[in-house]
């Protein structure tokens, strides 16, 4: 690991952010359970009985993974200039941060989707309608874009408050779940690798924006 | 010719329209032991962050020439450590993994009298006692350039001992030291410039 974290700095910074979220237990003790209960109670709101139709499962899986990735990017705020500073302090370049801290994002993230999409499959009885590649592939996919987009907002802006960030998140959350659809709807193979290929260039994209914006303001 | 100098012409540090340091030049070789001194919102923390890189208002400068082989540190006012890991974790970070093994980090910690607290989360402790965490990581670093903002805020007789020998050690390894106070007396060392911000 010492050999590990030498040669590849950024090692540093990814195993920093584990250990605060280790430390914190913010994503699995709050984000998590918040979002099973959530999973818990919609559908009594929405339909009036402990039952999803299959009409709206997509509409029903997009909005909570929304929220689930919305309590994930607000669930602590980074201080730009302290941020700034420990780096300064510890010799850590901003690329390395930035690539630390995108891997780290993405190591919380993904496992929490998981464990939320595996609920939502048990508690719903409506399986993924796409093989378990793609739906590994677009749930990683997805991930990056969340990541990639709350590190982007969250260095960038001095918000206030936590509304404000939530609503700038959610407008762009929102077409990202979108194009996690035909996991859950089952389309034909070829329309699914359009909508993989699509969801690739997207995440290429929002991670280009977001680590060079991010470079630049650092 | 000295691998370490700062050389620094007009600067203006302003947040705003409201500009607190304005013209100011300094030009230094290393070995060097500066006191700059002022009220509070005389520009200390600012010119320090200046120095270091991560000052965050307006810079207008003519000239900044500052070099420094082994880097330019920042002992600021608030702590840089993260609050989050434990003492043994910040060292492991700020070290970069050189100090990996709890055994090596109990015998840098020992030189400031923290060795007991390796395992204590960094936000349960005092200031006296992350300001000595912060000067153990500068021992170890030992840069070119040490800026000090009010270090001996905080700290007891032997933290300030501690501060004192990074200073020492610094000027004898021939770098630049930056002390910041919000008075002007000199104290036990003999300053090569004094800066008033006043």
């Amino acid at each position: 690991m010492k050999k590990l974290i030498y040669h590849y700095p950024f090692f540093n910074v990814l195993i920093k952010e584990l250990a605060i979220e280790k430390r914190r237990k913010q994503t699995l003790l709050v984000v998590i359970p918040i979002c099973f209960a959530v999973l818990l109670i919609f559908p009594l709101i929405i339909e009036g009985r402990s039952f999803v139709s299959s009409e709206i499962i997509g509409t029903y899986h997009i909005v909570l993974s929304i929220t689930l990735c919305l309590l994930f990017a607000t669930r602590s705020s980074d201080n730009n200039f302290e941020i700034r500073r420990a780096n300064k302090l510890g010799d850590i370049t901003a690329s390395e941060h930035f690539l630390g801290k995108t891997i780290a994002e993405i190591t919380i993230l993904f496992p929490a989707l998981v464990i939320f999409d595996y609920l939502t499959i048990a508690l719903t009885n409506h399986p993924i309608q796409s093989t378990i590649i793609e739906y590994i592939i677009f749930t990683l996919l997805f991930s990056i874009c969340i990541c990639s987009i709350s590190i982007y907002v969250n260095f960038i802006s001095d918000f206030d408050t936590k509304l404000i960030q939530i609503l700038v998140l959610s407008t762009i959350f929102i077409p990202l779940g979108l194009i996690m659809t035909p996991i859950w709807l089952g389309v034909s193979p070829e329309l699914t690798s359009i909508y993989m290929l699509m969801f690739f260039g997207v995440t290429l994209v929002l991670l280009g924006f977001s680590w060079i914006t991010n470079i630049k303001r650092y | 010719m000295s691998e370490t100098k700062i050389n620094i012409s007009k600067l203006t540090l302003s947040y705003g329209k409201n500009a607190f340091i304005k013209n100011l030049s300094i030009d230094l070789e290393a070995p060097s032991l500066i006191k700059v001194y002022g009220n509070n919102g005389a520009g200390k923390t600012s010119l320090l962050r200046y120095i270091s890189g991560i000052f965050e208002g307006s810079i207008n400068e003519e000239d900044c020439i500052i070099e420094a082989s082994k880097g330019i540190k920042l002992m600021d006012n608030a702590p840089s450590l993260i609050e989050d890991l434990s003492v043994g974790e910040n060292i492991k970070f700020f070290t970069k993994g050189m100090l990996y093994e709890e055994k090596q980090q109990n015998e840098l910690l020992t030189k400031v009298g923290m060795d007991k607290f390796n395992r204590d989360i960094v936000g349960d402790l005092s200031s006296g006692m992350k300001k000595r965490i912060e000067t153990a990581i500068l021992i170890w670093k030992k840069p070119s350039i040490v800026c000090l903002d009010e270090p001996e805020n905080f700290l007891d007789k032997d933290g300030v001992k501690i501060v004192r020998h990074i200073i020492k050690e610094t000027i004898k390894s021939g770098g630049i030291v930056i002390y910041s106070s919000l008075d002007k007396e000199t104290g036990d060392f003999n300053y090569d410039l004094r800066i008033d911000l006043n």
